[in-house]
């Protein structure tokens, strides 16, 4: 990416062109765990309504940069960002309320994990933490959420029993029905099926393909199968650095860089 | 808005915190600062190594009363230590699951019985026993005194030993046990040579648990010992510990007196305080054992030799031979023989209750007021539910909110978590008749409450706050951080996430250390007596006084008007323990469901 050197003004322009279409903006990020520099200076920038996959081997700083885009990193102790990510141009390590920021960039996790209360409480968990109080309101918007990720008629019989009695399958798309609760803009997943049989992620995939069209979605694979099938951009990461970003056609037919055809091609990793 | 409630609720987890250490501080700034000056007085050496204690003449020697603690705590461990390892080695290894089912609730009641039942029993059934054998062997003595006194605390401390013992030998991988059948030895020396020697820092520690225990227990002793402030001349005669010094006389005591006494109970802090030190030093030598202490010497002899047969000599000294294996059947004996005396002590201690109380468990035993003919422990029992309920307000919230600091809002490596936990553990260890006296000069004296329930519920509250912090703890911390990583997720804030998702999955591991708590509260008699008084009356106000029930059957046993009374009070106490065992391993049932 650095070997290429535009005058400073079209870089510029370029870059003021792509903020204004994308969703999350990352420039110059920087991640700190400890001594450790764990990323290595990352310039990104994301689309909405699309489907974005992050792919590399096991350290390679992409489930890092998914926490850093609703500041999940904060939870990690001695954790230190320099740089910037902006959603809609706003800072989110600025003045923004890291509660809201996270009400509008959801977040499915590596493992399914349900709370251990009752289904219709795990879905009603989010829109009660942000007010929602009318039973009525609650009711329609569980059904809503469950209907989107796919797993109401699997539920509706048994909303008031655990959620701990679900299938993993059910569990996750569970946890995707309680990340949608609270109408997301963005939906970040962890290696979502990583945890799953073949069948409950291809449930999981048709999904996540539905979902593209009203939410922005950034996904963690380790899956590049997965990625191929799903996203409509991709990043390669290798050792907290971006090797390459573009069209998922293009990065899995005609790599620029030999790194990333060694990855896709399962020389290393 | 919301961000001031959240760094107001911070405040306050953190002001809890604070308060579990001000408490630990407290008793031990009281213990020293009224102490010390009385030893002062005193002289030091006249104190420690003087052998004459006479208040009356102003003599304060507490030799008398330092042997006599070492001598009983010895004698109870020599009674107490085989027995308990032995019985514990049979339950987590030879021990068939249905008769696990039966034994694993009695060692719970052995451990739920108040001290003041125990030494009840020992007054009625183990002195006049002794005393006949003691004639028949041509001893003196009236029964009373260090051989009785270390059988009893012997027994008291069984059921510390074993439930630490047990976990520890439950705790070694299979893989030693079967490493050593694999060696063609009997499941008896697997259990002895590899087994135990590998869970040995846990079978100590729990000795010195026991020790501990030894040391700081006072009615039991009170009872059985005798409480002459002599020099002990043989195991038959009386003797005085350090805790019955401090209940016999501080009813009464004042000035120099009182204060001495306080010095009494600040050289039995400074034993505890060695005793906890033993502890952590067991337990981290422990740890080190599997790592780098392990030295291999015969190392280079391995790699000279590897491939090699054994030179003939060496095979000739294996047998192949089938041999009676006298090890292995002794070792079998003794498990068996320990569990066996174990659950006779058992059973004859509360069969012997049953019997001679339950039929005394008349409706007049019942009726609402006591007066001096009808010693109804009606009263006695609604204060000890109105003494639990005291206790709990105080020390339930201190304690969930002290571990909720803790686990959620402190840093890692925070030095302020250390000196809590430290002041914790230290908390824990500190005899309840230290807690007494604590809570009689600042509650009842200083804070001018008189004897009252609303004293006797502070000191309790103290008394059990690390009990429920300790287990508050251990329950946040198995709550999976997929749960809070759950909630943050879905833009929850940090307050929300404790109560709504972290704090109710803990609810079972809370409620197990609440438990635990009631049944220290309603067993307790020596933190009770000069802070909550004697008053068999139910209170109309928290500043009246209140005896509870344990309190009530030391009463009744002191008098010795009411024998019969006194057997049906200790079969209701009982009943208590019973109940509360029973709720404790539902709470543990749900907990192992949770997981």
């Amino acid at each position: 990416m650095q070997d290429k050197t535009p005058s400073l003004g079209a870089e510029l322009a370029l870059d003021e062109a792509a903020r204004a279409l994308s969703k999350f903006s990352i420039r110059q990020l920087q991640l700190y765990y400890g001594a450790f520099r764990a990323l290595k200076g990352i310039d990104m920038d994301i689309s909405a309504s699309e489907i974005t996959a992050f792919i590399g081997p096991s350290g390679c700083g992409k489930s890092t940069l998914l926490k850093t885009l609703n500041r999940m990193n904060d939870l990690v102790e001695g954790c230190r960002i320099i740089g910037k990510v902006e959603l809609d141009g706003e800072d989110i390590y600025g003045d923004m309320d890291i509660n809201l920021l996270r009400k509008r960039v959801g977040m499915v996790f590596q493992k399914p994990n349900p709370f251990p209360m009752s289904i219709y409480d795990n879905v009603t968990f989010g829109p009660r933490t942000h007010g929602v109080k009318a039973k009525a309101a609650l009711d329609e918007i569980a059904e809503q959420s469950l209907r989107s990720a796919a797993i109401w008629d699997e539920t509706k019989d048994r909303l008031k029993k655990s959620a701990l009695g679900l299938s993993g399958g059910q569990q996750q798309r569970l946890c995707i029905a309680r990340a949608l609760a609270i109408q997301p803009e963005v939906l970040l997943m962890d290696e979502p099926t990583s945890a799953l049989d073949p069948i409950s992620t291809s449930h999981i995939e048709d999904l996540i393909m539905q979902l593209k069209e009203n939410y922005t979605i950034v996904i963690v694979t380790h899956n590049m199968q997965q990625a191929a099938r799903i996203s409509d951009k991709t990043a390669f990461f290798l050792l907290g650095e971006v090797i390459e970003y573009n069209v998922t056609d293009t990065i899995f037919s005609m790599p620029k860089e030999k790194r990333t055809e060694d990855y896709i091609t399962g020389r290393f990793g | 808005m919301q961000k001031l409630t959240e760094r107001a609720m911070r405040i306050i987890f953190l002001l809890a915190a604070c308060v579990s250490i001000i408490c630990a501080a407290l008793i031990c700034v009281f213990l020293f600062v009224n102490g010390l000056p009385a030893i002062a007085e005193i002289d030091p050496l006249k104190f420690l190594l003087g052998t004459h204690w006479k208040p009356s003449s102003e003599a304060f020697g507490i030799a008398p009363m330092i042997v006599g603690s070492i001598y009983v705590t010895a004698g109870a461990l020599i009674v107490g230590t085989p027995l308990g390892i032995l019985a514990a080695v049979y339950l987590a290894r030879f021990c068939p699951k249905r008769l696990y089912k039966v034994l694993n609730p009695a060692i719970s009641l052995m451990a739920g019985i108040p001290s003041i039942i125990y030494g009840f029993f020992g007054l009625v059934v183990l002195v006049p026993l002794m005393h006949r054998l003691f004639d028949a062997l041509g001893f003196s003595g009236s029964g009373k005194g260090i051989l009785t006194a270390s059988i009893l605390l012997g027994v008291m401390i069984l059921p510390t030993i074993i439930r630490v013992s047990e976990s520890a030998i439950r705790a070694v991988p299979q893989s030693y046990y079967e490493g050593a059948l694999a060696l063609g030895a009997t499941a008896e020396r697997s259990v002895f040579f590899s087994v135990l020697p590998a869970a040995k820092s846990g079978v100590l520690a729990g000795v010195v648990l026991g020790m501990g225990r030894a040391v700081g227990e006072t009615m039991a002793v009170v009872m059985v010992a005798g409480n002459q402030a002599i020099l002990p001349e043989s195991i038959t005669s009386g003797v005085r510990t350090l805790t019955a010094n401090i209940v016999v006389e501080m009813g009464y005591a004042s000035g120099l007196h009182r204060d001495a006494l306080i010095a009494t109970a600040a050289v039995l802090f400074v034993f505890i305080l060695l005793i906890n030190l033993l502890l952590s030093y067991v337990k981290n030598r422990g740890g080190n054992i599997g790592g780098k202490t392990l030295k291999l010497p015969w190392k280079k002899k391995i790699s000279e030799n590897a491939g090699k047969r054994l030179p003939s000599a060496a095979k000739a000294k294996i047998s192949f031979e089938r041999k009676r294996d006298v090890f292995s059947a002794a070792a079998r004996a003794a498990v068996r023989a320990a569990i066996g005396i174990t659950a006779l002590v058992i059973l004859l201690m509360v069969g012997y209750i049953l019997i001679k109380g339950v039929p005394h468990l008349t409706p007049s035993l019942f009726a609402w007021k006591y007066n001096s003919d009808n010693v109804s422990l009606m009263p006695a029992l609604i204060n000890t539910l109105l003494m639990t309920a005291m206790s709990l307000l105080i020390a339930v919230p201190l304690g969930v909110f002290t571990a909720v600091y803790l686990v959620e809002y402190a840093k890692r490596g925070n030095k302020l978590v250390k000196v809590i936990r430290m002041a914790a553990e230290t908390l824990a260890g500190i005899p309840s008749i230290v807690y007494g006296i604590f809570g009689m000069v600042l509650f009842v004296v200083a804070l001018g409450w008189r004897y009252s329930l609303l004293a006797g519920g502070c000191t309790l509250a103290i008394m059990v706050l690390p009990v429920i912090m300790r287990t508050t703890e251990e329950a946040l911390i198995s709550v999976p951080d997929s749960y809070r990583e759950g909630s943050f997720g879905l833009g929850a804030g940090k307050l929300r996430t404790v109560f709504r998702i972290v704090l109710p999955a803990a609810v079972p591991g809370i409620l197990s250390g609440i438990i635990l708590a009631v049944g220290r509260v309603v067993g307790e008699t020596a933190a009770l007596i000069f802070t909550a008084g004697t008053l068999a009356k139910i209170p109309h106000s928290p500043m009246d006084s209140a005896r509870t029930l344990a309190v009530h059957m030391y009463n009744l046993s002191g008098e010795g008007l009411h024998i019969d009374q006194t057997y049906a009070t200790a079969v209701v106490l009982i009943a208590l323990v019973l109940l509360i065992n029973a709720l404790s391993s539902r709470a543990a049932k749900k907990l192992t469901l949770n997981d």
